[in-house]
């Protein structure tokens, strides 16, 4: 990974604008897909600015927005012909959605290397709460897939469900949406199968869910975006391992030094004064 | 020592068996002849101190024409080669003593939760962030529509000064295209049984 933290002084502007570009497209795209090292450097500058521009546009309460872009001066951070379009997102849109956060507005997610020329590490730089959050989408595939199957949400999923819905406006219900959406659309096929067998009146089994289905055949009716050129399956049969659930079930929990949890508080009571009468 | 015994085996070659050297590198030109080559400690083996009746006959041979019968540095060059063949220890010693050159074995690999497929621990699941990824663009196309890639506002001289057309060959089109970088294989179904951490 090239290190962007020093570099020669006659580059400075250049990675000065590297980082605003990336702020730019980020909150416009919601994520972008970058070297591992431009998004990590860009990361902490987009927190900044983030936290920066909606903490001044608190401060100036519910007045207009072309007020507030004139006054808000953490958007000089954005170049100047970004600075309309993006800034009105931020002060409209991303200071209605992060209510209740100062900071942590992003998020890195480590990627595979790049197939190319250069074999780079790759990430996704993403808003949180967004509707097109890719953690987001994951766990709600990771939950439709669980239900599917018949088998209870494990410890570390459910945590990481917890976090993604928490801090989000609607936050359960939207996640509900979600995995009803991630039923349809990445598990068409098994999804097809268990109505056919409940209208046969048999009770579905993961067995019967054989990996060997003829997709191209099913594929016509199939949105462009999700064909595959090859059949790939989605194995239902592949269930987690009793390991995973077993030490799922001790998530952050440390092994080396196990915590004992606090005791309640008890109230303290404040003997009665023996000079008061 | 060495050298002599080369050159009396040479000499020894040519004078017995007649062979033809043939060359195919071009002539170069006016490069110096053996005998200004040859050092002082050899000098008596060619000027035909020695009994040896090949160097005598190399001897008359000079005389009657100026120049050698054969010439190892005509039209060729000599190159540098290595003395000795490096033995089958040292070739497999250099090449696998190095841990960093040698292949590691993938130890941090697990089930992914949304596919069951093989995942690298700690980084996303490349399988399904293609789909999840290849989802949420037809989403944005639907409710926002198609977005064009951005294109400057430009005068069209000024255009051409700043961004200079210039007609591709073919092999740079090709290139351009990237056909060479391979697609991304679909991940094998885990097995507790095939990965090494379990
Ligand atoms: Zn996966």
């Amino acid at each position: 990974m090239p290190n962007l933290k020093n570099f020669k002084y006659n580059r400075a502007r250049h990675f000065r604008m590297m980082d605003r570009n990336l702020c730019a497209n980020l909150i416009r795209h919601e994520y972008i897909i970058t070297g591992r090292a431009k998004a990590k450097r860009a990361q902490a500058k987009i927190e900044q600015f983030l936290g920066k521009a909606l903490h001044q546009n608190k401060s100036l309460g519910n007045s207009p927005l072309e007020e507030r872009l004139s006054n808000v001066k953490a958007l000089e951070f954005l170049q100047l012909p970004d600075r309309q379009e993006v800034g009105s997102k931020v002060l409209d849109d991303l200071s209605k959605r992060f209510v209740d956060r100062a900071h942590g507005f992003t998020r890195i997610i480590k990627l595979e290397r790049r197939l190319g020329d250069d074999k780079a590490e790759m990430s996704v730089l993403e808003l949180v709460d967004s509707d097109f959050e890719i953690k987001f989408w994951y766990t709600a595939k990771i939950v439709a897939r669980l239900e599917l199957q018949g088998l209870p949400v494990d410890e570390l999923t459910q945590h990481n469900v917890t976090k993604l819905t928490q801090l989000r406006i609607n936050g359960e219900e939207r996640f509900r949406q979600a995995v009803e959406e991630a039923k349809e659309v990445f598990f068409a096929e098994d999804v097809r199968k268990i109505k056919q067998l409940a209208e046969a009146g048999e009770p579905a089994s993961l067995e019967q869910m054989d990996e060997s289905v003829d997709l191209a055949a099913i594929q016509d009716d199939w949105p462009q975006h999700l064909r595959q050129k090859t059949p790939k399956g989605t194995y239902l049969k592949n269930r987690p391992s009793e390991l995973f659930l077993k030490l799922a079930k001790n998530f952050g929990k440390s092994k080396q030094y196990p915590t004992i949890p606090r005791p309640a508080k008890v109230e303290a009571v404040i003997p009665k004064s023996p000079f008061l009468k | 020592m060495s050298a002599v015994l080369r050159l009396n085996g040479l000499l020894a070659q040519t004078s017995l068996t007649k062979t033809i050297f043939l060359f195919a590198l071009p002539a170069l030109p006016a490069l110096p002849s053996v005998s200004q080559l040859i050092p002082q400690w050899a000098a008596p083996i060619f000027n035909g101190s020695s009994s040896d009746l090949r160097l005598k006959e190399l001897k008359e041979l000079l005389e009657r024409k100026r120049e050698p019968p054969f010439m190892f540095d005509n039209g060729a060059i000599l190159r540098a080669v290595p003395k000795k063949k490096p033995s089958y220890k040292r070739t497999r010693e250099k090449r696998l003593a190095p841990g960093e050159k040698q292949m590691k074995p993938l130890e941090n690999l697990g089930r992914c939760a949304a596919c069951g497929r093989v995942k690298r621990s700690h980084f996303m699941c490349m399988h399904c962030f293609g789909e999840i990824r290849a989802f949420l663009k037809e989403k944005k196309k639907q409710l926002f529509g198609e977005t064009k890639p951005y294109e400057p506002e430009m005068d069209k001289t000024d255009a051409n000064i700043v961004f200079p057309k210039r007609r591709l060959r073919d092999l740079e089109l090709a290139y351009s295209r990237k056909e060479y970088v391979r697609d991304r294989e679909t991940p094998l179904v885990y097995n507790k049984d095939e990965v090494k951490k379990q």
